[in-house]
């Protein structure tokens, strides 16, 4: 490749040089220089605030989680939820019936751990787990160098997608009707969190 | 016997009178055209690596050496630059605001052809897979940028000298506009510099 890169060089400039005096003698060199790839991933909005209805666990709007992403090459993306509990955080994804719900715990008073086991089972009984509410994602939509489209991965609970080179927007949608089996009274009242994380490393 | 002898003696005292009387005069000549040699000088700034985040670069050198046999007036020297487009190769020197750059051009997707014109104009928006840098002369001599057989090239004024060491160095940060982490692609971005040397007309 270096040859034929010089070779074209040589050629370019002796077919230019031969319209009026030609070259006696020439030397080429070649700059190189590199670029690695890179994937620079914002939040478009750091935090969404919703208000809870205390009567029934609805949202008074869903959420929409917007990342917008710069990509110089094709590049696998993660994007995953967790949720704060008595015992660290723990994944806040999770499957049910076909359905992907995000898990939001109380952040004033953390859920055991077992509340959050407790939702993930599919078979949930709210007083099994106080302080963590779900609610269903209806979708995560990708627009602009869609390479690959989200796919949610059972066995780790996060959505896969792939982009192209160039200007991505994800938008990560979550329905404001709660999941009934996890809201009821023994939720105190406070601010619940699910911090969505975007990447392009997985687990 | 003791007539060749006679004989002999005779002849070797006459040859000498002959001698003297047709003197004939050689003259050797040569001529040395002059002549001149250039020669890539490898550094470790042949190759870097560019930031992606900001499209700056850790130092780009181009190094030459010419040797001349002292009539430097017969001679231009030139430096030509190419990079690789899918519209063949291009002049990779242009000017923005009476300043020299140099562009480089991904290896691995080559720009189009109007990559190069976007940067050409002076008025950049979309060029795609090149990055320009500004060029800054690293030699004791003046580094011109000339039109040179109707390409923008580098003159150098030697000033005589018979021994050059020619540096030209790319400086780090990228023209404005020409680098954007979403339009150049990861790859190796590359640009051939070629000193020439041309006998006058």
């Amino acid at each position: 490749m270096r040859k034929t890169t010089k070779l074209l060089a040589s050629l370019f400039t002796l077919s230019t040089a031969c319209l009026c005096v030609q070259a006696e003698t020439f030397d080429t060199q070649i700059l190189r220089a590199t670029l690695p790839a890179y994937v620079d991933i914002k939040a478009e909005t750091d935090v969404q605030t919703k208000t809870i209805d205390p009567a029934t666990g609805a949202l008074d709007s869903g959420f929409s989680s917007v990342f917008t992403i710069q990509a110089n090459d094709k590049v696998d993306l993660y994007l995953t939820a967790k949720a704060d509990t008595q015992n660290g955080f723990d994944k806040a994804f999770f499957k049910k019936n076909g359905i992907v719900y995000v898990i939001l715990t109380n952040t004033g008073k953390k859920p055991a751990a077992s509340a959050i086991a407790d939702i993930r089972t599919g078979t949930a009984i709210p007083s099994n787990n106080a302080n963590a509410i779900a609610y269903p994602v209806t979708g995560v939509n990708i627009s602009g160098a869609t390479s690959v489209e989200p796919q949610y991965n059972d066995g780790k609970d996060q959505y896969e997608f792939s982009v192209n080179p160039g200007v991505t927007m994800a938008t990560t949608t979550v329905s404001p009707a709660v999941d009934s089996t996890t809201y009821s009274f023994d939720d105190n009242a406070g601010t619940y969190e699910a911090h969505i994380t975007l990447t392009d490393t997985t687990t | 016997m003791k007539y060749c002898f006679t004989i002999s003696l005779s002849i070797l005292l006459i040859a000498p009178v002959c001698y003297g009387a047709a003197v004939m005069d050689s003259t050797l000549t040569t001529i040395i055209p002059s002549a001149a040699i250039v020669q890539a000088v490898s550094n470790s700034k042949n190759n870097c690596v560019i930031n992606p985040e900001n499209g700056s670069h850790t130092g780009l050198e181009a190094a030459f050496n010419v040797k001349t046999n002292g009539d430097d007036n017969t001679y231009d020297f030139i430096i030509s630059s190419s990079i690789d487009t899918l519209a063949g190769t291009k002049n990779a020197y242009v000017m923005n605001n009476n300043k020299l750059y140099l562009m480089l051009a991904n290896k691995d997707r080559l720009p189009d052809g109007d990559a190069v014109s976007d940067i050409l104009s002076g008025s950049l928006v979309k060029n795609p897979n090149i990055i320009a840098y500004p060029v800054i002369n690293n030699s004791v001599y003046d580094i011109k940028p000339v039109e040179y057989n109707g390409n923008l090239s580098c003159k150098i004024l030697s000033g005589g000298q018979q021994d050059l060491n020619i540096s030209q160095f790319v400086s780090n940060n990228p023209l404005a506009n020409t680098y954007s982490i979403s339009e150049d692609t990861a790859g190796v971005y590359e640009s051939v510099i070629m000193l020439n040397v041309y006998r006058k007309p």
